[in-house]
């Protein structure tokens, strides 16, 4: 399952966030990396960034269209799932409050109305709505790219596996090579799991790569202050070998 | 008889400019809809349609553009004209497939632009031999028809009483 793009819209009918994955052409899944053109990152790309612009406003058109379409004909408790075309399939979840989650994602998908659902509850409340410096209304995507946010949803959506691992540039293995990484790890914001690294250790195949060095802030369990942690890709994928319960797919 | 029907709501045909030439109801499931709501409805669709291919996501092809894929954004810059589309040996098409929770749309498009869409029950099976088969209907008894006017509403009878007497014997 490829997922090209996915979208939030708020109940003002703005895009809140959106982000485009862009696979590369050949099926084959390689370590060559992909580019991850995320609305907040500005980019060189003229071109690109004003698709992806001109691409929420076009997506938000046409599921708008549709529900209002679908609400006339199946009665106001029906919802659109999702459409196909010959390319591409639209996934649509609408929550209660009004916000919509879209996703467009290759046609041999399955079903990701359970999925849309899964970010909402798991990620999008607990990451944005319960986050005490987030706003209530999101002008512009304020208080969703956030890093825990973007962090977990990039998990979640293992695309095509590793496609999506973006390498940064200047960040290799050795520049962790000495001393402890820790990383503290909230699971549904309830339970932490402190995971202490030794990086003297061998590295195994996996995990010599390190290819991912994020800064996530998160609000500590009592609420009180916020704490900084550094956490490695290669601790990325372990605790997500190790069944992460946001994992949806593999 | 009725169960010989199920699964087939309605049938809506749309010319190639977005207006609604028929509209006829095989059983209930859906709500009814004024004449001037389905009108809107039509044209909608034809305006929906277009956006849903626009909106096809393009695949940028990195062999053209080896050399800025190392550039100091760390990011490929496609080439102008380098995408390709996800399954590039189908031609792009609008909508498809519309599922919801009560109901299923399929739209088949013809080559001229007419667009057939077919309201069924979500587990009806077999749904393009159906609209085939009414793609096949229209251009005998319609397209055929010597009085018919191109693009007008269509007012065959002989089109009605087909479509409807095999609808009703499909098994």
């Amino acid at each position: 399952m490829v997922v090209y793009s996915f979208y939030i819209f708020d109940r003002h009918a703005e895009c809140i966030y959106k982000r485009r994955w862009l696979p590369r052409p050949t099926s084959t899944v390689g370590k060559s990396r992909s580019d991850t053109v995320s609305g907040a990152a500005p980019t060189g790309l003229g071109q690109t960034v004003r698709s992806t612009d001109d691409d929420s406003k076009l997506v938000f058109g046409t599921v708008f269209s549709l529900r209002n379409m679908v609400r006339k004909l199946g009665g106001e408790d029906d919802n659109f799932v999702s459409f196909t075309t010959s390319q591409y399939k639209l996934h649509y979840y609408e929550t209660p409050t009004n916000t919509k989650f879209v996703m467009l994602t290759d046609l041999k998908s399955p079903s990701m109305r359970i999925a849309l659902q899964q970010i909402y509850i798991n990620l999008f409340v607990e990451y944005v709505v319960k986050n005490p410096l987030s706003p209530t209304e999101h002008p512009g995507g304020v208080g969703v790219n956030n890093e825990l946010f973007e962090e977990s949803l990039e998990q979640n959506l293992e695309v095509s596996s590793r496609e999506q691992v973006h390498v940064r540039k200047g960040e290799t293995a050795g520049s962790h090579r000495s001393g402890h990484i820790e990383a503290i790890i909230y699971k549904s914001g309830i339970s932490k799991a402190q995971e202490r690294h030794s990086c003297n250790r061998a590295h195994t195949a996996a995990d010599s790569p390190v290819v991912k060095h994020t800064v996530l802030r998160a609000p500590a369990c009592d609420g009180t202050f916020w704490r900084e942690k550094k956490i490695t890709g290669a601790q990325h994928r372990s605790q997500a070998r190790q069944g992460h319960p946001y994992r949806l797919f593999m | 008889m009725p169960d010989n029907t199920r699964g087939v709501f309605s049938l809506i045909i749309i010319n190639k400019a977005g207006g609604l030439i028929y509209q006829r109801e095989f059983q209930s499931g859906l709500r009814n809809l004024s004449t001037n709501d389905y009108l809107v409805l039509a044209g909608t669709f034809h305006g929906v349609h277009a956006i849903t291919r626009s909106i096809t996501p393009k695949i940028p092809i990195s062999q053209p553009a080896p050399s800025p894929a190392t550039s100091s954004t760390g990011i490929t810059a496609p080439a102008a004209s380098g995408y390709s589309y996800p399954n590039p040996g189908v031609p792009v098409s609008g909508l498809d497939y519309l599922e919801t929770d009560k109901f299923r749309m399929t739209c088949f498009q013809t080559l001229t632009g007419t667009k057939f869409l077919l309201f069924t029950d979500p587990l009806t099976g077999s749904v393009d031999t159906i609209i085939q088969k009414i793609y096949e209907l229209y251009a005998d008894y319609v397209m055929k028809n010597p009085f018919y006017q191109i693009e007008m509403p269509v007012r065959c009878e002989a089109f009605d009483r087909h479509l409807g007497a095999w609808l009703r014997g499909r098994t």
